[in-house]
């Protein structure tokens, strides 16, 4: 098993990963993201570091990396609303790394969570995604908080000027989202089974950014929650609760478990042993080289 | 835009197994190319304070200074279980770090002791070659008294979870058996343990010729240095070692759950390391 550092590109930033390259590898690779907290690709008690060798030990190639503005990688921090080019990247790498891959597994918890289902739908090379307590606080506001704190200060930057002057158009998409976020806030409570445009599920709040973002992924989903976590049992009550998901048909295709014991991070062995154990055997039983896969869009069976 | 810097990661030897370093190369290097070397917090602060040192290695090398970081044995990306880490060999680690900066050709070092990472740097000092200072963010001068903020964390999940978390008493039983406890998901072993105990300014400063600039991260303008701190630079100093005090407002980016930065103290750290060539 070989283990080793990548410094790989982002637009047109140097994001700094690491690969767990299993001697006999599968078919299949694990993409693990990290949330846009405090946290780096070694992650809160260094879990996705023991993560990545056991997946590794398992024959499963996995990468672990910093999106921008976090970690050792270079580029502004851009937080989990924003993360699909970062996602992108790490995939090709991975796919470059290994040179038998055919589809990867998204692994996120919390924030990265949500950040992997909003990415997913839109890349054919991701056939599953294996949430981890996935984060989908907000209250009406939350676009208008989205506003003032990301946007705002960007109009407020005369570096994003700048840039607009010297035509780096990416800038001039995000001109666009951010068009369409006014768009959404002056509306409203303006009715959002309009939407049907990918880009426009950004504007959404998030449970329904979620529910929609995973409505529309062809592969499979995994939720795992933790029973002692304030964060899980927000999305455990939107569950229960909201007509968006009850009507969505996502209850009966995705595959929920739910800890009972433990806390948001899996903070004892007991815990992180099992996570570890369910990811490993989600992936062998459903997302490797098997007649099923031939049709993706079939979720039925877990 | 955001500073960038040429990332340079590779695995180096350790005495226990193989390190992750990543060395922030500037540009251009001479001959007195100076190198900041990073010794690293403890636990979950080694996570929130990583950033910072990226913001530090981001304007570094605009000025011609590399910044190297190795994880020591155990932590971050190296080699290793947290469980098997232990006090003596992350000093070592230090060194080795040292070491492969003088590899990379730098002829100057400096040491970068980030909260208990100011007990590593202090201790690895006397071996480090062409060592210039050592520069320290929000020390702990005494390791006894990190750990016990640490064990507090264990008492205050089990507190929230109606468990029976345990005394102070209990876990120096249990470590005295052997065997290791489990704080906030790591893994403390008995040699971790009594090493950090022991770890104390007082067993490590006396050989340390090098002068030392001690950055205190204050709340705000109101607030002032603790009280130990001040008694111990003052100690310090009437035993002749060079102490620059210096205070940055901020927030204590080392215990926040949340994504917390301090620019400030990055900022007046390289204003410190650039621009002030006389020493008081």
């Amino acid at each position: 098993m070989n283990e080793h550092a990548v410094v790989f590109p982002c637009e047109e930033d140097a994001l700094l990963g690491i690969v767990h390259a299993p001697d006999q590898a599968g078919t299949t690779g694990v993409v693990i993201i990290v949330a846009g907290g405090p946290q780096y690709r070694v992650g809160a008690h260094r879990q996705f570091v023991v993560l990545g060798r056991e997946l590794a030990r398992q024959g499963i190639p996995v990468l672990r990396f910093d999106h921008r503005g976090t970690g050792d990688s270079n580029g502004s921090f851009r937080g989990f609303l924003d993360m699909d080019a970062d996602i992108r990247s790490a995939i090709d790498t991975l796919f470059k790394q290994c040179g038998n891959l055919k589809r990867v597994m998204l692994w996120g918890e919390c924030e990265s969570a949500s950040a992997a289902a909003f990415y997913a739908y839109r890349d054919p090379r991701v056939a599953g995604i294996f949430m981890v307590n996935p984060w989908i606080r907000t209250e009406a506001g939350q676009a208008k908080t989205y506003l003032k704190h990301y946007y705002w200060n960007r109009l407020r930057d005369p570096r994003f000027w700048q840039k607009i002057r010297a035509g780096q158009f990416s800038l001039m998409r995000s001109l666009k989202a951010w068009l369409q976020l006014l768009r959404h806030i002056a509306k409203s409570n303006g009715d959002s089974k309009k939407i049907s445009d990918a880009e426009e599920l950004t504007s959404l709040p998030l449970p329904e950014r979620l529910t929609r973002s995973l409505q529309r992924f062809p592969g499979k989903t995994y939720i795992l929650t933790s029973g002692n976590d304030y964060i899980a049992q927000e999305f455990k009550d939107f569950t229960y609760s909201s007509a968006i998901w009850k009507s969505s048909g996502l209850q009966e295709k995705i595959f929920f478990n739910d800890m009972a014991d433990a806390d948001h991070t899996f903070s004892r062995t007991v815990w992180r042993t099992e996570l570890f154990e369910q990811t490993a055997q989600w992936l062998k039983n459903h997302l490797t080289d098997q007649p099923d896969q031939k049709s993706p869009n079939t979720n039925n069976n877990h | 835009m955001t500073p960038s810097c040429r990332l340079e990661p590779a695995y180096i030897a350790g005495g226990r197994g193989k390190l992750f370093s990543l060395h922030c190369a500037p540009e251009a290097r001479n001959d007195r190319a100076e190198c900041v070397i990073v010794a690293p917090s403890f636990a979950e602060e080694m996570n929130r304070c990583r950033y910072m040192q990226t913001m530090l290695a981001q304007q570094l090398v605009g000025h011609g200074i590399a910044l190297l970081s190795v994880d020591p044995f155990g932590t971050g990306d190296s080699q290793g279980e947290f469980v098997e880490a232990d006090w003596q060999q992350w000093i070592r680690d230090i060194i080795t770090a040292a070491d492969y900066a003088g590899q990379l050709g730098y002829r100057s070092v400096t040491l970068l002791g980030i909260r208990l990472g100011a007990l590593l740097a202090a201790a690895a000092a006397p071996e480090v070659k062409n060592l210039q200072r050592l520069v320290f963010w929000q020390p702990v001068s005494n390791g006894k008294i990190a750990l016990n903020q640490f064990l507090r964390i264990k008492i205050a999940a089990a507190i929230g979870r109606d468990e029976d978390g345990g005394t102070t008493a209990q876990f120096e039983e249990q470590l005295n058996r052997g065997n290791s406890i489990q704080v906030a998901g790591y893994d403390v072993s008995p040699a971790l343990f009594r090493g950090v105990q022991a770890a104390h300014f007082d067993q490590y400063l006396s050989p340390v010729t090098a002068p030392i600039s001690w950055f205190t991260v204050l709340a705000s303008e109101e607030r002032s240095t603790p009280r130990a701190d001040l008694k111990t630079i003052e100690q310090w100093r009437s035993e002749g070692k060079q102490i620059e005090h210096l205070t940055s407002i901020g927030p204590a980016f080392w215990q926040a759950h949340e994504r917390t930065l301090a620019p400030n103290l990055v900022n007046e750290t390289i204003s410190h390391l650039t621009g002030a060539p006389q020493h008081e």
